[in-house]
């Protein structure tokens, strides 16, 4: 099911809900992306990201995406387009500096989704399906979209760009983009063999420049930060589908269930099953 | 646009007849609830400070619908460590926040990854 809404200042949204289509879009603006439920592919440029609902999706003007979904479970995703007038009042609004925007500010790449976004997005979405329609109180939601995209951003690439070693601006600057490439490569295969070289040539870094510099913005190693987000996705399925653990083990990319499990022990301080059990009062 | 009051400085004082009115029908809040009502905002978080605190689902529903019956807002939806909050002033002059408390708790999951 799809529900589209454009504004009378050319912003739009679109819902989407489904269990299996593929979909082309083309983008005239900035266009945030989010998945509320379910998992999707995601292709655009010459990329393609296996997409969750612990991330979101900011693509440039003039791109093209295609979204995939093939999922037993239903996919629920939301689509917002901010038009040019509208993001330049914003911009002005917080005095945002240009070089946060053209230049690999809102760039193409997959970000995690903060809770005041989800919280922000789900409103959104109880509004227009209720039927409002007065374009005065959507758009307050589409600016808060927004602002919290952009506190997200600055946490995760601003800041983080801070902590790089290099005396240059406009090196740490590069050196970021090379590893949030490399992030999302991450991130989109992280259920399979990930070698380090291979996110290393993403980067276009040597593998040691990589490790160091990964380790700088991150605070994690690139092995121990794929790791982390194979633990956080299982948690992530233990608490909201119902797979079996087994299932779970090989969807997130763990070989062998006895180290997932130590693993996850020793992160979350508790076993899988008994985190299932205490989250969704299921005993499996 | 439910909401619900959980504050005030002066919980046993009788609401004078103006703002009386001004919680009843524009806010749409019976003054009798004041007489039940907490005193202490501490306990909804650290940084929620007000005379009065309006609790709400959805602050920027609550704030459109409030600014649409001509109510001003010193302080527009801000990110507090609470949730979302809108600050204005009753007819006495009391700060109200209105406030859609968020549960921040599973945040710590996603910094950092994606």
């Amino acid at each position: 099911m799809i529900t589209l809404k454009t504004f009378r200042n050319r912003n739009l949204i679109r819902l989407d809900s489904s269990h299996d289509a593929v979909y082309t879009e083309e983008h005239t603006f900035y266009t945030l992306k989010i998945i509320l439920s379910g998992t999707a592919t995601c292709r655009f440029g010459k990329r393609k990201v296996q997409f969750y609902p612990d991330s979101c999706l900011m693509l440039s003007p003039g791109s093209k995406s295609e979204t995939s979904i093939n999922s037993d479970q239903g996919v629920e995703s939301v689509t917002i387009s901010f038009s040019g007038a509208f993001l330049e009042a914003f911009v002005k609004r917080f005095s945002i500096p240009p070089e946060h925007i053209g230049g690999g500010g809102f760039s193409e790449s997959l970000y995690p989704v903060s809770s005041d976004m989800r919280i922000t997005i789900l409103h959104l979405k109880k509004q227009l399906e209720r039927g409002t329609g007065n374009e005065e109180l959507l758009n307050e939601y589409l600016h808060h979209s927004l602002f919290n995209y952009y506190t997200v951003f600055r946490r995760e690439v601003l800041l983080r760009m801070e902590k790089l070693r290099f005396s240059k601006a406009t090196t740490r600057a590069e050196v970021m983009k090379r590893l949030n490439d490399a992030r999302e490569y991450i991130s989109s295969n992280y259920n399979r063999n990930v070698s380090l070289q291979d996110a290393a040539d993403i980067a276009c870094l040597s593998v040691n420049h990589f490790m160091r510099t990964f380790k700088d913005a991150y605070g994690f190693s690139p092995h121990q930060y794929l790791i982390q987000l194979r633990l956080k996705r299982a948690r992530y399925l233990l608490r909201n589908t119902r797979y079996a653990l087994n299932e779970i083990v090989s969807m997130v990319g763990f070989e062998c269930p006895s180290s997932f499990i130590r693993l996850f022990r020793n992160n979350f301080m508790v076993t899988p099953l008994k985190y299932r059990a205490a989250k969704t009062g299921v005993l499996i | 646009m439910p909401l619900s009051l959980k504050q005030t400085a002066q919980p046993q004082a009788p609401v004078q007849p103006e703002p009386a009115n001004f919680y009843e029908q524009t806010l749409g809040i019976h003054a009798r609830v004041f007489q039940g009502a907490a005193s202490d905002p501490g306990y909804l978080g650290k940084d929620v400070e007000a005379d009065v605190v309006l609790l709400t689902n959805d602050c920027l529903e609550a704030c459109f619908e409030l600014r649409s019956k001509g109510i001003s807002f010193s302080q527009s939806p801000s990110y507090i460590e609470a949730g979302l909050s809108a600050v204005f002033a009753d007819p006495l002059g009391r700060k109200c926040m209105l406030l859609e408390k968020r549960d921040y708790t599973e945040e710590e999951e996603f910094i950092g990854f994606a």
